[in-house]
């Protein structure tokens, strides 16, 4: 029941540099969502700052454009008002892991029922070409003044350790592949990560479309036997070293796919669900607040430990 | 009914001594001898150990200030003594413990170095030596009397009777310095004891062993110093039915009552009590008529606690867009961190409530402590044009409307909506009536929502600068913090930037002209008096027990409070201020800040400051003597200084 | 062993600088209240007793450098270095404190 990607698009210019990998993953979310046939209106992308920020205003959605850094709370904040929405919170190398590392984290212990999409060329574009957070030490590229002194993080591994149930790892120029993952992801119940490798043909010209095309793989073509999948603490505990062995492996080779999948865990708002009893039905973006401008709750009774009878 | 005592009464004691519990009961007892009463609590940064003291004062009326010296005061540990034996006025009652008299001074650990070199001063000076008994001997000089207290033996005696049950040693031993304390200030041991079991109610255990604990103190004060002359008359409020309640339980209970569907928050004091209260009641019941009309019995407010106050506020800006009635609560120190994001709702517009719970700064400052620095904060916050609504409550009541007021104000504007309030107002406890928190006067407004558009822009350009809200999921849109179009999409255009800007003045206009006036500032006592006393806060129900000392001093003042910062009442002010022939402003920080404002919005200099910086709360009797000073000096500033 | 009921020292005035030999205080089973250290909790009997009593169960408080102590004279957590220099000083050195079971609801939020 799919509907046309070009639903997805809006009257806003693309103003990405020629050969920028935003490209390929703009036109990767448009036809993962198309395909997954969600009404634009039942869509929210949700972006922070730099390059990647602007697809907020490509893809047609119920979308919004926040501060640095912030894609992840703003995008937890929508969904837990509104679950029936489909939430995306994108954004580059350095406004996830960098300015917005405490939020890239702490999602993950709420295992919110969102997806996160990391669009990663090591270098802040917009503010012409400085280290990001996964651009590796010693490494210059022709914008730096000097070679980084900072070491890279590992975006998976930080995602595992905090409680991700979903990982993947795409390449910007994969469209079709990269589709796949993101559709993935957004029907994995809790949060999910895509990781995607991208080349800035303006300030990154280390890690280029040839760097990364000598080094990507896919698990699954490489090992057909390949299953990220997890259904339990102890199936979690038998295959970590496989997967943690495919989380690490960065350098020569470059694994790409889907390496964790955990339907295990409950999702935050599940969790909620347990508290709230009616919070599906009633969730803080629907539910009514007062009838005719009156409150449905008494604070007399509501909060009756505090009444006294004198 | 004869006339109203007013009591002033205190209780110190180490941080997780048991004061808190004692505190409460106090006020529960005073509530059951039909009084009306205010509590506050005073304490460090620190979790255990540190010293820490309750003030209590009631009263027919409901008091409005506390104050020292107190009336009677229970010191059960040396701190407590060398702390307080001068707050206690002379014929008041000081009980102690006589076994903590030999403590000197420098063995006590936790107490502040300043502190201590004051005292070994005064005791070397009057030739007394550095021991707590020397505090006991200036007070009995100043004609206090001493109650002292063989803890040990009561002690000794309670654990005998009930043996192994002994668990809460800290209470046991508080209630028996308190019920000493309350019977001899002609308080009936009954109502200590029902207060008890008021306080304690479903712990049966530790109810009895307190009961036991009252039963000895009375027994001993009796035997020793002799039943009170006669007990004091009961007050008109028996028989109601009341809530008690702190700043911070009100607010939450403010904000469930208005319909708040999301909080987030960051743990900071000493805001996070209020998100933790609201957390108790995150599936709250209904009226019987909402459960009738609606079909279910409970509805939720989403509470999250959010990894830092960046966060907080984004996931609250988030909830906001997508329909929710939503707020975060911080601190200074955490509103700071909020800053970026309160641009990011100015310019995106969406409806957030923040409520500051003001404390010491600047920096980690006194994070414990009263003050009211965040004004010019609150004001300024956010990068660029940053118009947002302020208000402050002056008190409990206030509190609880501003806070359903707030909550109707962002969603029908559209905007940031800050609620001043601070630490004093947090962590007093007050008695509430029935006709004060009314849910009937409470009225829910949210503006021109609509949830499926047709031709509704989000961004719409409109005549009263308002465009219509619509949530996330009822439309394809940006809500964005750059600037844009109607849609919401980035736009630079000259033309069009200048058209957004007037449009958010526009609003800004309209909020001006539709908050009420009385909503803005409140002129309190004779509108004519000739001294004009202009405060804003917690200082409301303080200034206000002032104003009635000024008077028995035959001097007529009245009272500006402003309530409403952004948009400033210009004319209001204005009004109140051309009329008085002497206007003294009243602050609590250094750099006076609502008298730096009213000069930059209204033109108007005042010439005669009051304030408070150390820490602690005005009291009503020093607001009266500075401003008596300044009538009779002309003097510019005047500092107190008040407090333990 | 045979015990017997702690007994003794209400008499005595509390002074803490009074020498006592074989008090609870000085045990090595008595843990003194936080904030009110004349009264504790002895865990080999399983009840509060007052610092100056005594039993026939009393046992001397072993000082080891390792190990962590509560020093009711400063209120604060020292090591068995520490240990042996404030016992000398007078100060009061036990095993560890007793916090009431419920001290959470006396606590505040502090920053």
């Amino acid at each position: 029941m799919a509907r046309n990607w070009l639903e997805y698009k809006t009257p806003a210019w693309v103003q990405w540099c020629p050969g920028c990998g935003n490209y390929g993953i703009l036109a990767a979310v448009q036809r993962a969502v198309a395909e997954l046939d969600i009404d634009p209106k039942k869509l929210t992308v949700i972006s922070g700052i730099g390059c990647s920020g602007r697809e907020t205003y490509y893809i047609k959605g119920s979308n919004m454009h926040v501060v640095h850094g912030r894609a992840i709370p703003a995008a937890t904040g929508v969904k837990l008002a509104r679950p029936d929405q489909t939430v995306l919170a994108i954004g580059g190398d350095g406004d996830m892991l960098g300015i917005g590392v405490e939020h890239f984290v702490s999602v993950g212990r709420r295992n919110v029922n969102i997806t996160v999409i990391v669009h990663d060329n090591s270098v802040y574009g917009l503010t012409k070409g400085q280290a990001g957070p996964t651009l590796p030490a010693w490494v210059q590229t022709k914008a730096l003044p000097g070679p980084n002194l900072h070491d890279n993080l590992n975006p998976l591994l930080l995602a595992f350790a905090s409680g991700y149930t979903f990982i993947a790892r795409g390449y910007a120029y994969h469209v079709d592949q990269t589709k796949e993952l993101i559709k993935q992801a957004i029907e994995h119940k809790g949060t999910s990560l895509v990781h995607i490798l991208q080349p800035c043909p303006t300030y990154n010209n280390i890690m280029t479309k040839q760097w990364y095309e000598q080094r990507i793989y896919y698990l699954q073509e490489e090992n057909p036997e390949w299953n990220p999948l997890v259904t339990s603490q102890q199936d979690l505990l038998q295959k970590m070293p496989t997967i943690l062995e495919k989380l690490v492996e960065w350098g020569d080779r470059i694994p790409l796919g889907v390496f964790y999948r955990n339907i295990s865990k409950d999702t935050f708002e599940e969790r909620l669900g347990k508290i709230i009893l009616n919070y599906q039905e009633y969730p803080p973006g629907k539910r009514p607040i007062a009838i005719d401008g009156k409150p449905l709750v008494n604070p007399w009774e509501v909060f009756k430990e505090k009444v006294m009878q004198t | 009914m004869g006339n109203s005592p007013d009591l002033l009464l205190l209780i110190g004691g180490p941080q997780g001594g048991g004061i808190e519990s004692a505190g409460q009961i106090a006020l529960k007892t005073l509530i059951l001898k039909g009084y009306s009463v205010i509590g506050t609590r005073d304490y460090k940064s620190n979790i255990m150990g540190a010293h820490s003291y309750y003030t209590i004062r009631a009263r027919f009326d409901r008091p409005g200030a506390i104050r020292f010296p107190v009336d009677a005061a229970v010191a059960l540990d040396a701190e407590s003594i060398l702390t307080h034996f001068n707050d206690v006025k002379p014929g008041g009652i000081l009980v102690y413990d006589k076994g903590s008299l030999h403590t000197k001074i420098d063995a006590i650990q936790p107490m502040e170095q300043a502190l201590k070199e004051r005292l070994k001063k005064l005791f070397a000076d009057k030739g007394l030596p550095p021991i707590a008994e020397s505090a006991i001997k200036l007070a009995e000089e100043k004609g206090v009397r001493l109650i002292p207290l063989p803890m040990r033996q009561l002690v000794r005696k309670l654990a005998e009777i009930t043996g192994a049950s002994l668990t809460s040693v800290a209470r046991a031993v508080n209630t028996i310095g308190l019920t000493a304390m309350l019977y001899l200030m002609g308080i009936e041991p009954r109502c200590v004891e029902k207060a008890i079991a008021a306080h304690f109610a479903a712990k049966k255990k530790v109810v009895a062993i307190n009961v036991e604990a009252s039963k000895l103190a009375v027994d001993y004060v009796e035997e020793n110093f002799g039943a009170p002359s006669e007990f004091l008359a009961d007050g008109p409020h028996r028989g109601k039915k009341v809530m008690l309640a702190t700043g911070n339980e009100v607010v939450a209970m403010g904000k469930i009552t208005g319909g708040l569907t999301f909080q987030s928050y960051y743990p900071i004091t000493p805001a996070s009590d209020e998100a933790i209260y609201m957390e108790k009641f995150r599936y709250h019941q209904l009226t019987s008529e909402a459960e009738a009309k609606l079909g279910t019995p409970k509805l939720g407010t989403v509470i999250v606690q959010t990894e830092d106050e960046l966060s907080a506020i984004i996931m609250a800006i988030g909830a906001a867009s997508a329909g929710a009635r939503a707020a975060t609560s911080t601190s200074g120190p955490g509103f700071a961190l909020m800053n970026e994001a309160i641009s990011l709702a100015i310019m995106a517009e969406v409806p957030v409530v923040i409520t500051i719970w003001q404390r010491g700064g600047p920096s980690t400052g006194l994070p414990t402590k009263e003050g009211q620095q965040d004004l010019l904060h609150a004001l300024f916050s956010g990068h660029g044009d940053n118009p947002k609504i302020i208000l402050a409550s002056g008190d409990h009541v206030e509190a609880f409307y501003d806070a359903i007021k707030l909550l109707n104000w962002a969603e029908k504007y559209q905007t940031p909506a800050i609620h001043l309030l601070d630490k004093y107002l947090a962590s007093t406890t007050t008695v509430l009536y029935q006709d004060e928190i009314d849910p009937g006067k409470a009225v829910i407004e949210r503006g021109w929502r609509i949830e499926n558009p047709t031709t509704e822009k989000r961004y719409m350009i409109t005549e009263t600068g308002i465009s219509p809200f619509i949530p996330i999921g009822g439309d394809t849109m940006i809500i964005t913090g750059l600037e844009h179009t109607e849609e919401g999409f980035p736009t630079e255009d000259p033309v069009l930037r200048d058209e957004m800007v007037e449009k958010r003045r526009r609003k800004f206009e309209t909020i001006a002209r539709e908050i009420p006036a009385e909503e803005k500032v409140v002129l309190h006592g004779d509108p004519d008096a000739k001294v004009t006393l202009v405060s804003w806060g917690s200082t409301k129900p303080i200034i206000l027990e002032s104003l009635k000392i000024l008077e028995e001093k035959g001097v007529k003042a009245n009272f500006l409070q402003i309530r409403l910062f952004y948009p400033f009442p210009v004319k209001e002010v204005l009004d109140v201020l051309s009329r008085a022939e002497t206007v003294i402003n009243i602050e609590q920080n250094d750099l006076l800040q609502a008298a730096f404002l009213i000069r930059g919005f209204t033109g108007y200099n005042i010439k005669h400051h009051i304030k408070k910086t150390n820490g602690r709360a005005f009291w009503d009797t020093e607001i009266a003597n500075a401003v008596l000073e300044i009538l009779e000096t002309g003097k510019r500033e005047v500092v107190v200084k008040g407090g333990a | 062993m045979k015990s017997r009921p702690p007994s003794g020292g209400a008499a005595s005035s509390g002074n803490d600088g009074e020498e006592h030999s074989r008090r609870c205080y000085n045990c090595e089973y008595w843990r003194p209240h936080v904030h009110y250290p004349y009264i504790g909790y002895c865990v080999l009997h399983q009840k509060f007793t007052m610092d100056t009593d005594t039993c026939d169960n009393w046992t001397p408080l072993k000082i080891r450098e390792g190990d962590f102590y509560w020093c009711s004279t400063c209120k604060t957590r020292i090591t068995g270095e520490e240990a042996r220099k404030l016992l000398e000083k007078g100060h009061r050195v036990h095993r560890g404190a007793y916090v009431d079971p419920d001290v959470r609801e006396e606590l505040y939020s502090v920053f």
